[in-house]
Formats: structure tokens, sequence, C-alpha cells
């Protein structure tokens, strides 16, 4: 059984323009230990699906459907107390893009740490202090951090200080929402060293969102390639990066610069559509280039045993 | 913050005058020996420090050519291009533009350059004024310089737009910038930056605000503008992989100086300095296999610029470097192939 599985995912937003589909029928499943890598443009809806599994909504839900099971509990049948006492933090955790920036400047990072276990746990403080400092340790910084404010640190210790609040209730997922996308690219490679490295030790799963193709191999065992918010295509990473099915992935691949090969990036036309009126049958079908007849009315299925891409070029038979 | 000299940073008459050429033969632009250190006052009574952002950076950039500076932030990159047309005024060296020293013309003196240069700004939503229509945007370059008649001036944005493939141009003229995405803005940005049909455009992190796949499209735009206008670009990046495949040459920055700087095959292909080796290593190209493998990734982070390492200034964090010789002597851009100059004592 999956740590997580997601059927039919569903959160759209009320606006004063109509309906905003950010998520419209999204299924997938992580494995334990595995990495499950969300990839697509900004506005696809990578991180509306990363609230939706949280159930951190804003006000305006117009509505919020689907089945989600992790650990073998039917989270959605959950009331937002229990959610909140059972799930958030305690069995998913999350690393916010940006979230280094919203760590207090007046309380020492140590203390920010230990405070889930505290208002979670009912932990005694030096216990949670305690168990702050093995965690502080294990994402590779030295004691004394405990003790530091936010201003004293540098970008790259104070990601890693949000992945230690993460990592201390000893979640079964953590969700890495953008995680280095404000750092420079060495510290990056630290932090995605940071990430491997306490994946392989406490055999953690993670949900890795982003919209760097590159960056995503870094983690990714399997990938979910998101567009308008479907998901047009779920694989192995062994399958989907050598061998893209839809279109929209090979059109990603071929438009992210590589640095160790001649082959020039090639943009993708056009833009992602407005999600309050997404485009009929395929999402994709205005910019693609194979499109035919068929696309513009009927929305794909998928195709394929375990790199499964929704397109209709891949129906049996064309 | 102010602007201010620091130790031995004087613009003396008795420092050798680089070789200039007369006017539209030579390199567009040379530097030489560009300083630029920002006083800091840390408290009233105690005295200035100085923040040593670009320390003795020499380069030319030829006419029609794209030059990527690339560098972590800090290393004084983005003060580097704002400096080479003037935007801050240098504390030491020479700006030499078109064979005409530029170093120290006072501001007023300067509106040839304003016309011949530009710039595109990181962020397309703030530099693009929200009050204005798309046509007021495009036309202010040109009645600041008092080009054209009114009927030329809207054949000028009309052509602007159409250069940055927003099109037809009527149906943008008399919108706001709100009502653009972030990669039309920066084509207005792009667009505006070329109504005055100018020399050398300085884009600094032009797409660094914009979607991966947005990206690509702005950057071939520039390229094609570059290559059929003939305008020398000025690329300034932390993205390796975009400078590679966008520009002729690639300066690499570290600590407010250039450490390599050559062809960019040349440079990419035989990395000679550890810094950029490092960079290299840093960034991962898609491939499933990436997650078995740790990255060769540096530990520590860059130096604060206002008490540089001694020596090499990449030394406390290089992995080849020789105690005695790296943390003591700072090594010269030395050119050790052709084209390809690198600082570093162990370079071959």
């Amino acid at each position: 059984m999956p740590l997580l599985s997601v059927r039919n995912l569903v959160l759209h937003y009320r606006t004063r323009k109509g309906l905003v589909r950010a998520v419209d029928d999204v299924s997938f499943d992580v494995e334990q230990g595995e990495t499950f890598a969300l990839v697509g443009e900004s506005g696809c809806g990578k991180t509306s699906t990363a609230s939706a599994l949280l159930r951190m909504l804003p006000r305006n839900v117009g509505s919020y459907t689907g089945q989600v099971e992790l650990d073998g509990i039917d989270v959605m049948q959950l009331s937002d107390e229990d959610f909140r006492k059972d799930v958030r933090w305690r069995r998913v955790s999350i690393v916010f893009q940006g979230a280094m920036n919203a760590l207090s400047p007046m309380i020492p990072v140590g203390q920010q740490i230990a405070e889930p276990l505290i208002v979670h746990l009912d932990a005694e403080k030096e216990e949670a202090i305690e168990k702050a400092q093995q965690v502080i340790k294990s994402v590779g910084l030295p004691p004394y951090t405990m003790k530091q404010y936010a201003h004293e640190l540098s970008g790259g210790m104070k990601q890693r200080v949000v992945i230690a609040m993460a990592l201390v209730m000893k979640p079964s997922l953590v969700i890495l929402d953008e995680p280095t996308s404000a750092l420079d690219v060495m510290t990056q490679a630290n932090i995605m060293n940071l990430l491997k490295g306490l994946k392989k030790e406490e055999s953690l799963s993670y949900i890795f969102i982003t919209h760097d193709l590159g960056l995503s191999s870094e983690l990714a065992d399997k990938v979910g390639i998101m567009y308008a918010g479907r998901l047009a295509e779920v694989g192995p990473a062994e399958e989907i990066y050598p061998n893209p099915k839809h279109p929209y992935t090979q059109k990603l691949l071929a438009s992210a610069p590589k640095l160790r090969t001649e082959d020039k990036p090639d943009s993708i036309p056009g833009t992602p559509p407005d999600l309050v009126k997404p485009p009929d049958g395929c999402r994709f079908h205005p910019r693609c280039p194979f499109v035919f007849d068929k696309c513009k009315v009927e929305v794909p299925p998928y195709y394929g045993e375990t790199d499964r891409a929704a397109c209709w070029l891949l129906e049996p038979g064309r | 913050m102010e602007i201010a000299g620091g130790p031995g940073s004087a613009i003396g008459p008795s420092e050798p005058v680089p070789e200039t050429s007369p006017p539209g033969t030579g390199p567009i632009l040379v530097l030489d020996k560009l300083q630029v250190h920002f006083g800091l006052r840390q408290a009233f009574f105690k005295p200035k420090v100085y923040l040593k952002a670009v320390d003795g950076v020499s380069l030319e950039i030829a006419r029609g050519e794209t030059l990527a500076i690339v560098g972590e932030s800090g290393c004084g990159k983005t003060t580097l291009g704002r400096t080479s047309i003037r935007l801050i005024d240098p504390t030491g060296g020479r700006i030499i533009y078109d064979g005409q020293d530029i170093t120290r013309t006072k501001p007023r003196d300067l509106m040839w350059l304003r016309r011949k240069t530009q710039i595109v700004p990181q962020d397309p939503y703030a530099s693009v004024n929200p009050a204005y229509t798309i046509s007021k945007i495009l036309e202010e370059p040109l009645l600041v310089h008092k080009v054209g008649t009114p009927a030329e001036r809207q054949e000028r944005v009309n052509a602007a737009l159409e250069a940055v493939k927003l099109t037809p141009p009527d149906r943008f003229v008399q919108k706001y910038s709100h009502m653009l995405s972030g990669g039309q803005r920066q084509r207005v940005a792009v667009a505006r930056s070329l109504i005055l049909d100018p020399e050398l455009i300085i884009a600094d992190e032009p797409v660094s605000m914009l979607d991966a796949s947005v990206r690509i499209s702005i950057l071939s735009l520039m390229r094609q503008i570059q290559v059929d206008r003939h305008v020398a670009f000025v690329y300034i990046t932390h993205d390796l992989a975009t400078a590679k495949h966008f520009s002729d040459r690639i300066g690499i920055m570290y600590a407010g100086k250039v450490v390599e700087l050559g062809p960019v095959k040349a440079v990419l292909n035989e990395p000679l300095h550890p810094y950029t080796q490092a960079l290299m290593n840093a960034i991962p190209d898609p491939d499933p296999q990436n997650r078995f493998r740790t990255l060769a990734a540096l530990p520590g982070e860059p130096p604060m610029l206002i008490n540089p390492p001694t020596g090499c200034r990449f030394h406390p964090r290089c992995p080849i470097a020789q105690a005695g010789l790296c943390d003591v002597e700072e090594p010269p851009l030395r050119e050790l192939r052709p084209g390809h100059q690198v600082a570093c004592h162990l370079a071959q």
C-alpha cells in the first residue's frame, strides 16, 4: 500500500472572474521512501496541490473534494480539528517557498524549531529543545545555531533551519515547495545534497515541487508533469526524462537550457491558459504542435503502464 | 550609502592611459582596472569602511557581441554593469566608451551616452510605470532626447513593439502594464531599451523573474535583436546555462573580481578557474541518475566585500589552494589560451 494515495483531488477557488480550477482531478501515489517531483510552469496548480494536501485553504474555496489516503487513514474525512492535531505537521509537513524569510526575528531559531513539539505533543520544554538539537545536527548546522536569531544566519543556514522545522515532528511525508528558489547555485547544491542525505538516512518521502526539470532530477524517483490544473504525465524518472511521452513534457524538457550539451533550448509557443476558462478537451491543445480535432473536444484518458500520459496521440490503434 | 574614493583609488593622470582608438573602430566599451568602493559609516563616530563591490576589473566589449557576466549574488556584477555606463560613479580605473574616456565626465555632459546605452532591468513589475500606457512608456525616451515629430515617434513606438513581437502594435499601445503578463512586460522593457537605437544594452538579470519557458523566448528575442541590429549586450546573470546558449563570451565574477574571461565554448568546455569548475558542478542537467550522486558543491559562503580574504579571494573555499602562495599573492588575470584569461596561480 502506498504511503500517500491521492485520487481525483479537486481544489477550486471562487473569484470575481469566476471559478479558478487550480487543481482539477489530480491522482497520484507516493510510496514510502520515494520522492515524487511535481513539475510545471508557474500558475499550473503545483502549490495549490500542496495546500490541498495540507488542508491549508484560503477563505474563497469553491470546491475541495477527492480522496487522500495517508498512512492508511482517509484524511479527507477528518474534521478540521482532528486534521490539525493528527495530520498537519505530524504526518505531513512542508518547506514553503521563501519560508526562510518568515522566521521570527525575535525568537532564537532553536525555540522556533522546538515549538511544534510543545504545541502538538505536549512535550516538556527541555525534551523539545533536546529534540530540536538533534534535528539541527541532522541538517548540518553547528549546535550553537540553536541560540542564534534569524538575522545572524545566511540564506543557506536559514533554509536549513526551515528544513529542520519540517523534520522535527518526524513526519512520514515532507512537501518541499521550491525549497531553493531564493538561493544561489552553490547554496542550492548544498541544500540538495542535504535533502538527498536525509532521504537516504531517514528513509523520508518527499513531494518536491519545482519548475526546474534539472533540479527535479536531483531527487525524483517519480515525476508528475502538471499543466493547467491537471497532471499531463506521471511516471518513473527513468522513463520520463529520457523518453517523455506527452508533447508538453517533451516541450518542457526541450526548453530547459542544458549546461553539458549543445542543444539549443527551445521556447514553448503561447502562454498557459486562464484557469477560469481552461480550454476544452486536452488543456494543452492550443499550444500543442501535434493537435488534431479530437484533442479540442474530448479530455484524453491516461495511456501507458508505468509512465502514464494523458494524450490522444497515445491512443492504441493510432 | 555614499560613494567615495577608497584608499589608493585616486584617478590620477599618472596612470597609464589605455590604448584608445578613434570612434567607430575599436571596442564599444573598455574597462580598465575599474574600481567601485562604497563608503559605509557603521556608526557616527566610527571611521568609514569600504565595501569593494568592484575591485580592479579590466575587460573589453566588442561591437555587436554579447558578453555574459556570471556570478553569485553579491559578487559585484550589477555594480559592474551600472558603473560601466556611469549610472554609478567609479572610484578608480577608467571607462572608455567608443574611444572616449567617460570616467569623470559630468553627468550633464553625458546625454549622448544615455542615448547610446540602455539598460533592461531585472523586475518587469517594478520597472514599467503602471500609470502610463505602453505607448507613453515607449515614447518617453524619445521626448527626453527630443527625437522626431509626434508622427515619427509613433512610428518608432510601433516599430519597437514589432521588434519585440508584441504584434499587432495597435493591440498594445493603449494598454497599461497591469494588463500584460510578466513576459509581455519584459518585452516592453526590451522595446523601451531599443527605441533610441542604442549601441550597448546592459541587461541585468532580465529573465530571472520570469517563468522557465518564457525566459527562453525573451533571451532568443534579445539574441535576434543583437544579430539584426548589431547591438552589444552585457548579459548579467547568475545562470551559467542560459549564459552558455545566449552569449559569445563569458566573464566569471567572484568577490568583486573577474576570475575567468573568454569565449563561451572555451570557458565552459575547459574551465580553468576552480571557481568556474565549482559553479558548473553545482548545476544539474535533467538526468534520472542525478539522485544517486552527490553534487560537488563548495562549502562556505562568498566572502564579505568589506574585508575580502588576502591573496586570491577564492582561496578559503578553493579545493586546490596552496598555502604560502594563494593566501598571500593575488593572482593576475593571465591569458592562458588565445582569448581565454584566468586569474589563478595554479591554472595551466
